[in-house]
């Protein structure tokens, strides 16, 4: 509205150009009508009926969220949810935020520049290249880790990290180690760049060292980059897909299992979609929830913004 | 300041290498593995190949050309509808004020919020309700639906940007809406498409779950798809799979050499999203 351009003033509008504004709108509406708005409200109300994509396609009310929360696997991949939720938090308030002060902390220009550069890289490679690359860094018989782990005499390190129940969660975790290379890196170095110069110079005259500057400058002056990390974090968290379908399929057993793996189980292996329907209204639910909790939580820490 | 160079920036400067190195670590596997023999893979992963395995690469070829191909053709097509349709909606927003203009904003910009994985049954659906399942046109439009909404939102502060004095200027000179955006938009919101156009590109050339249900044959499988279905060759083992891995990767990289800097532009922009 405020910027908007207006044409020259006119007694009359013709009926063109009153509907005008609308036509330069059919293209993404239509678009996305069909292919979001439907879908999106296809799925809430599917996830009342007993449906198996074809014949079978009755009414039961909530008995699809009833068994939901009786199922012993949707209890087991709500924890395991939650445990990637934590990891993602934990890695992605720390590790990139690591190596953006480092990296910031650099004198040279050209060196900072070619440095972001090469820690970009990584995120233009398909994330199915990286999956699978890790695949075969922790596989148990041929992997690079356990080959580097029996070389330095950690012999009995050696596992199979995807394939034993004790470690696949970790291990899953464990792809794109030292994690620094990703969105969050980029948001914290670029809000690094943006303070201004006068207040680091300040700091320094008043002889704080590189503990109390972060803590009183550097922080307080990235806490709306830090809201949106976590967010994220959550939302990639609770979505997690890829990198368990392609790994470990959420086993062995249910070590691994999540609830966007039950939603394409159920769907595609057992043709359950009003159940799939469901689980993934939980999921919208839960990201919704937690985005509006973490808003309202991080509003109230921030001396405003 | 000249004596500043403490322990402790040393130390950072170490340990900054150390995590830059542990990150390109898995891609520089990647590389020298893709040229070594099975063997070689096994016993001494991280060296410069003995003997160059170009043959890991011709074995790799014919598994990956046509996947590859596909997905060139896929990501193009979602790239100019998605350009098209968001400058078009984000010319609109930004140019006239109309009834109902401001919620109809809200419901493009809505669309951010839905998280994509709990669309993916429903939109499997419509898709098969509609006859388009692996067809071209699913693997197309249903990402497009996702790209117009941030390429509206990131155009239309582009467009508000330019002076209202140049539309006037152009609307006095008689000047109809489409030679408008051809002539003033269109020059003007240039950077802001070529970040659409990264974003975009990237996330179609590496999508890999929609790919996953909506196509099924080889006329349409996309190269994230072929990827893991890859197989390793009897006698030339799993180097063959790195060099598909190398070859699916290396389009992006080269466009990521040649323009670095719209590249990070385009990925900080795509983080606003949540």
């Amino acid at each position: 509205m405020r910027n908007a351009v207006h044409l020259p003033y006119r007694r009359r509008k013709s009926f063109l150009e009153i509907i005008r504004p609308y036509l330069f709108l059919i293209p993404i509406y239509a678009l996305m009508v069909t292919f979001k708005y439907i879908p999106f409200f296809h799925a809430i109300e599917k996830s009342f009926f007993k449906w198996n994509g074809g014949n079978v396609n009755t009414f039961i009310g909530l008995q699809n969220y009833v068994d939901l929360f009786h199922s012993k696997q949707f209890g087991i991949s709500l924890v395991n949810c939650l445990k990637f939720c934590l990891a993602n938090i934990a890695i992605s308030l720390t590790m990139p935020l690591l190596a953006a002060e480092l990296l910031f902390a650099v004198r040279s220009a050209k060196a900072q520049y070619t440095i972001r550069t090469l820690l970009t890289f990584p995120m233009v490679v398909p994330g199915v290249v990286v999956i699978l690359l890790w695949k075969w860094i922790l596989s148990g018989d041929s992997g690079v880790l356990n080959a580097v782990l029996s070389s330095v005499g950690l012999d009995s390190l050696v596992t199979p990290w995807l394939g034993s129940s004790k470690t696949a969660l970790f291990s899953v975790i464990l792809v794109g180690f030292p994690w620094i290379s990703g969105l969050q890196f980029l948001l914290y170095y670029g809000a690094l760049q943006s303070i201004p110069r006068e207040l680091f110079e300040a700091s320094r005259i008043d002889g704080a060292n590189t503990w109390q500057r972060f803590f009183r400058l550097d922080l307080p002056m990235l806490a709306s980059q830090v809201k949106l990390i976590v967010t994220l974090a959550i939302i990639n968290g609770v979505q997690v897909f890829e990198t368990i379908f392609i790994l470990t399929k959420g086993g062995p057993g249910t070590a691994t299992l999540v609830p966007s793996l039950i939603l394409y189980d159920s769907a595609f292996s057992f043709k359950k979609y009003g159940y799939s329907a469901a689980v993934g209204v939980v999921m919208f639910v839960l990201i919704m929830i937690v985005t509006v909790i973490n808003q309202k939580l991080m509003k109230n820490t921030e001396s405003g913004d | 300041m000249k004596n500043r160079r403490s322990v402790g920036s040393v130390l950072s400067r170490i340990l900054l290498l150390l995590l830059l190195l542990l990150t390109l670590m898995p891609f520089y596997l990647l590389l020298v593995n893709s040229f070594k023999k099975e063997t070689d893979i096994i016993h001494a992963p991280f060296g410069i190949p003995i003997q160059w395995q170009f043959m890991n690469y011709v074995k790799a070829m014919p598994q990956i050309l046509r996947p590859m191909c596909n997905s060139f053709l896929v990501t193009a097509a979602i790239i100019l509808l998605t350009c098209v349709i968001s400058l078009l909606a984000a010319y609109a927003f930004s140019r006239f004020r109309f009834f109902l203009k401001e919620p109809l904003y809200f419901g493009v910009i809505a669309l951010l919020m839905i998280p994509g994985f709990v669309l993916l049954i429903p939109q499997f659906v419509q898709v098969v309700d509609l006859g388009l399942y692996d067809t071209y046109w699913a693997l197309i439009l249903v990402p497009a639906a996702y790209q117009v909404a941030m390429g509206t939102f990131l155009i239309r502060s582009s467009i508000e940007g330019i002076s209202p004095s140049l539309f006037e200027a152009a609307t006095l000179a008689g000047a109809n809406d489409l030679q408008i955006l051809r002539y003033v938009v269109l020059p003007m919101a240039k950077p802001i498409l070529a970040t659409v156009t990264i974003m975009t590109g990237l996330s179609s050339w590496n999508n890999y779950i929609w790919p996953l249900v909506a196509s099924s044959s080889d006329s349409t499988k996309q190269i994230s798809v072929a990827l893991t279905a890859l197989v390793r060759d009897a006698v030339y083992g799993k180097g063959v799979l790195f060099a598909g891995y190398m070859c699916a990767s290396l389009p992006i990289i080269l466009l990521f050499c040649f323009a670095s800097k719209s590249f990070i532009e385009g990925l900080s922009q795509g983080a606003v999203k949540g």
